[in-house]
């Protein structure tokens, strides 16, 4: 089943202020997308409005699975999204944070899950490289450990799409690139990833696709190229 | 002999009166006090995210205090059960309001337990001005604001068992979902739950718990928040695991916190409040360094 999320003439204003005008943009499985652009272009705003959490002042977003259109509901069940600046859970191991991922509505929640959940949850961890410091509370981990742990517990959920809000950016260089290349294999199975960033040197090293907003506009959007450089600086 | 007091009646008359009216009421109630505040500070930890959650601190005893400061001025007049359930119903209020501020992303642990801390020092400043206003003063408001066992009769005790009950079934309902509240409210509702429902139960469960244990013992402090970390300790972080094994642990807990204060400086009594403290405020000294 081919899932897509339809961007169609999105705009969104907080109060008198235009944030986001006229997006039009789709984004299917089995893409990898970063999204780039100067602070207060609208790009969590965009993320927001994909997830759920905020509704276009004008224009339409949907997630639609072979052209037709899913629920709210839905949505939630098929993209996994990570904000960005996340308070610490408390109380919490690396692991115990990951297994949090395999909730499902209508099912209680323990550390102690079934064998398949325990098996997708060490998968995770391995893919995420954060076997070193899987059992130590979170809190005590340092940033880019965090973000590691964090993309496992979304990778956790096992969702059609990622949309992944500045997820690396605490992270050394060499993870940087280990997990940009982890978030284009992903893409390489049948996910599609949305991935906010700054690094553009990484996203078009990386990306299939990027999309660049501009004062709140669409400015570019197509496969990597040198005229996003001129685009980022404004 | 304390086995023959309990279990026969062809004993020596003092034990059994000693030990059937006055020390297993007492042990009945330290139990009781200590699994209600052990399990209504593990509710409210989760439920805000909190490692100083304490229902002493976050305000929650504070309103029942004042219930039963009201009963010993002689201002409210309704037996044992009565008041039990209006100490009941005014934690809940300070539950409310903790609810209310606990959904707000924007207050951090360390402001809410201020906040919390705010509310639970009103609260007893309003108390002790309603024992001042009525002269009672000494031993019995001592016991209020310290938390004491002394004299707890089986009429103190019984009132208090179906708010602990109903306080346990709330805590059920709220159990399987209570880890995800751990992610903040945002996390868990993309992950498919309706966090504020699982957090209310929590804290209404927490209310209950609180305003039967006050009722009970009055404000002994710390024992919520201690409670829940020794349990973590010995069972693992699984908010599940730290809700029902923090009831007996609390109930261990000021049945020997109960015992320290009743036989440390024989023949006077210090409360039990004051040794829950010794206990607790150095840990909460400790979480709150920790707390960023």
């Amino acid at each position: 089943m081919s899932a897509s999320i339809e961007m169609d003439n999105v705009s969104f204003s907080y109060g008198d202020k235009t944030v986001l005008k006229r997006v039009t943009a789709s984004v299917s499985a089995g893409e990898f997308v970063c999204l780039l652009g100067p602070n207060g272009t609208g790009k969590t705003t965009l993320a927001q409005m994909v997830a759920g959490e905020l509704s276009p002042t004008t224009g339409r977003i949907s997630l639609t699975a072979d052209g037709t259109p899913l629920g709210q509901t839905d949505v939630r069940q098929r993209v996994a999204y990570l904000p960005q600046d996340l308070q610490d859970p408390p109380f919490v191991t690396a692991r115990e944070l990951v297994s949090l991922g395999r909730f499902r509505p209508g099912r209680s929640l323990g550390w102690r899950v079934g064998d398949g959940d325990k098996r997708a949850v060490q998968e995770c961890i391995d893919k995420c490289y954060a076997g070193p410091f899987t059992d130590r509370p979170f809190a005590q981990l340092s940033g880019g450990e965090k973000q590691r742990v964090w993309l496992a517990y979304c990778l956790a959920q096992q969702r059609d799409f990622l949309l992944l809000d500045e997820s690396l950016h605490k992270m050394d260089y060499s993870k940087r690139q280990m997990f940009f290349s982890m978030l284009s294999g992903l893409a390489t199975e049948g996910k599609g990833v949305i991935l906010i960033t700054h690094d553009l040197q990484m996203a078009e090293r990386h990306g299939q696709r990027l999309m660049v907003l501009g004062d709140g506009e669409l400015v570019y959007d197509g496969p990597p190229d040198r005229v996003v450089y001129s685009l980022m600086e404004g | 002999m304390v086995f023959g007091a309990i279990f026969s009646s062809d004993g020596d008359p003092t034990a059994e009166v000693i030990v059937r009216s006055h020390r297993l009421p007492r042990v009945a109630g330290a139990l009781v006090a200590g699994a209600c505040l052990g399990a209504a500070g593990s509710l409210i930890q989760s439920a805000t995210r909190n490692p100083l959650g304490d229902p002493q601190l976050f305000g929650l005893g504070g309103g029942a205090a004042i219930v039963q400061a009201l009963a010993m001025a002689g201002i409210i007049g309704l037996g044992h059960f009565g008041v039990t359930s209006l100490s009941v119903v005014a934690a809940l209020f300070g539950a409310l309001l903790i609810f209310l501020l606990a959904s707000r992303e924007s207050l951090t642990p360390a402001r809410l337990a201020l906040v919390g801390v705010s509310i639970g020092a009103l609260t007893l400043a309003v108390a002790a001005a309603i024992l001042t206003h009525a002269r009672v003063f000494s031993l019995q408001a001592l016991s209020l604001f310290s938390g004491s066992l002394a004299n707890r009769s089986w009429d103190d005790v019984m009132p208090t068992l179906p708010f602990l009950a109903l306080g346990v079934l709330l805590a059920v309902l709220a159990a399987g979902r209570l880890n995800l509240l751990l992610l903040g409210d945002r996390l868990a509702w993309h992950l498919g739950a309706s966090p504020a429902i699982t957090r209310l139960l929590a804290l209404a469960s927490a209310g209950v718990l609180a305003g039967a244990g006050v009722s009970l013992a009055g404000v002994v402090g710390f024992v919520g928040l201690l409670t829940p970390h020794v349990v973590r300790l010995l069972a693992g972080n699984d908010a599940r695991s730290v809700m029902a094994v923090s009831v007996p642990v609390g109930a261990l807990i000021v049945l020997y916190s109960d015992q320290v204060s009743r036989l440390a400086l024989m023949p006077s009594e210090i409360p039990v409040g004051l040794v829950t403290t010794v206990l607790g405020a150095p840990l909460m000294i400790w979480v709150a360094r920790r707390l960023a």
